[in-house]
């Protein structure tokens, strides 16, 4: 479960997130949907502590993000990373398991990349890898922590459609787990998820997927 | 140990390391060869003096690249958004990075320096301790020029930025910092010599080479005016250590403190 209460974010001097409120709950696939400037990416930094909350509250899995506990229950995933372009995709994901909790699960690795498909490019220096693979790759690593929440940062981005097929079929296949994922596209907002969380000029409003689907799209105020 | 392995796989297969390394030995081979015609008792020496010299304007230029790249590549990659939203803090990811960063570099040359020791034998009386006394000033001017590397790498936001202060951090310490000096040489008396002096040993590039010469007997500390002992208040072997010290401490802390998040808004 995700709890924001009254978080205020301001970036150069300008106020980008007014006193917001938003809860996910568990288990509930939440996409967060907002024009470009409109703050998703500072929301989803407040979140994880990247950069200093100055107002508000936030809890994820009951835990407050100023305390280092709450990283053992979420995985992030950011929009446009590159990883480690000298090492192979299983170097990558090794290295990536090993700042999890625990010792670096050797048949885990194994079966995160069959399951994102890479097991057969698993030797290859991931800077000839194609967007569609870095992206799965990226999602792999963050599956590998087996966290209860997971936060996306725009994963479909830049990917053709089988790309993009690729990611919401992984994403799809999830159980379990609390979902925040920024995006731009209503078709895989409508694939995935159960509600959408709308930033419009620095507030947050929180829809079921249809009333959101009835209100901004059919009643094209999108 | 995950981190010295992951630096040693980003570095190793990279060009940065290897086009450092080739070009010191270049150099290290070329000045051998002019040395050939100097007299093999003290030849040595007067080698050794000559090739830290040379890596006087190039090591610091090349370790402030390739520092300061292993760290923007982590802000510009996300690497290092992924790796604070795991069990890490920046102030553990940094002390890790460095740790991996200063280790490689350091065994890449000190390598190179051994194997360059074989031909050295045949062409010098070699001196092993001369030759320890070398190393140690060398890989302290490296370590140094690393941690400023990786400090500048910690406060730049973009690749333009870091490329920016990597040049202007090499010309003050090479040229402009010797200016100052110099300007400000005639207002030193016997009063003052000796806080002009802390200053003065701060500069790492004053105590390596001031260490160098003496270590080396090249310059005896043995019969010194009395202006020159007020500024010479410690044993250069104590001056070495609390140089390399201060460098590490201050730009490590300095990073933390100071850094940039890469664009984060």
């Amino acid at each position: 479960m995700i709890e924001i209460k009254e978080l205020t974010q301001s970036y150069q001097n300008k106020v980008v997130l007014k006193e917001i409120d938003l809860i996910i709950e568990q288990n509930e696939i939440c996409a967060l949907v907002g024009s470009n400037g409109a703050g998703k990416s500072t929301l989803i930094h407040s979140m994880l502590n990247l950069i200093p909350v100055k107002k508000g509250l936030i809890k994820l899995s009951g835990i407050p993000h100023t305390k280092e506990e709450w990283k053992k229950n979420v995985a992030y995933l950011p929009e446009k990373f590159l990883l480690y372009p000298h090492m192979t995709g299983e170097e990558n994901m090794k290295f990536f398991a090993s700042l999890g909790t625990g010792p670096t699960n050797e048949k885990k690795v194994e079966e995160i990349l069959l399951k994102v498909n890479l097991w057969d490019k698993r030797g290859e220096l991931i800077k000839g890898y194609s967007k569609g693979m870095l992206q799965r790759l990226g999602l792999g690593i963050m599956l590998y922590y087996d966290s209860p929440i997971l936060v996306l940062d725009e994963p479909t981005s830049g990917l053709d459609p089988k790309g993009r097929i690729e990611i919401l079929t992984i994403l799809k296949s999830l159980e379990n787990k609390t979902i925040l994922f920024s995006s731009h596209h209503m078709d895989e907002i409508r694939q995935v998820c159960s509600h959408v969380a709308f930033l419009e000029d620095g507030k947050i409003s929180k829809f079921t997927l249809n009333d959101f689907y009835e209100k901004y799209i059919v009643g094209g105020l999108l | 140990m995950t981190y010295i392995w992951k630096e040693w796989k980003e570095l190793s297969r990279g060009k940065g390391l290897w086009l450092a390394l080739s070009t010191a030995m270049i150099i290290s081979v070329f000045i051998l060869w002019q040395s050939k015609s100097l007299p093999s008792n003290q030849g040595f020496e007067v080698y050794l003096v000559s090739l830290y010299e040379m890596n006087v304007f190039l090591i610091p230029l090349l370790s402030l690249f390739i520092s300061s790249f292993a760290v923007i590549q982590e802000k510009e990659q996300k690497t290092l958004m992924i790796i604070l939203t795991k069990k890490e803090s920046y102030r553990s990811f940094f002390l890790k990075k460095t740790i991996g960063v200063q280790l490689i570099t350091v065994l890449m040359f000190l390598c190179w320096y051994f194997a360059l020791a074989l031909p050295m034998k045949f062409v010098f009386f070699f001196h092993v301790s001369s030759f320890w006394v070398f190393l140690l000033t060398f890989l302290t001017l490296l370590i140094i020029f690393n941690q400023i590397g990786l400090f500048l790498g910690s406060i730049c936001d973009n690749r333009m930025q870091l490329i920016g202060a990597n040049i202007l951090t090499w010309f003050f310490f090479i040229f402009i910092l010797d200016l100052l000096f110099l300007y400000f040489l005639p207002r030193v008396n016997e009063e003052n010599i000796t806080a002009f002096s802390v200053v003065y040993f701060l500069d790492p590039l004053h105590t390596l080479h001031f260490y160098l010469e003496t270590a080396l007997g090249l310059y005896p500390l043995d019969h010194m005016s009395r202006l020159m002992k007020k500024m010479v208040w410690l044993p250069p072997k104590y001056l070495l250590p609390i140089t390399l010290l201060v460098w590490l401490t201050l730009s490590f802390e300095l990073s933390i403190r100071l850094r940039r998040r890469g664009g984060i808004s």
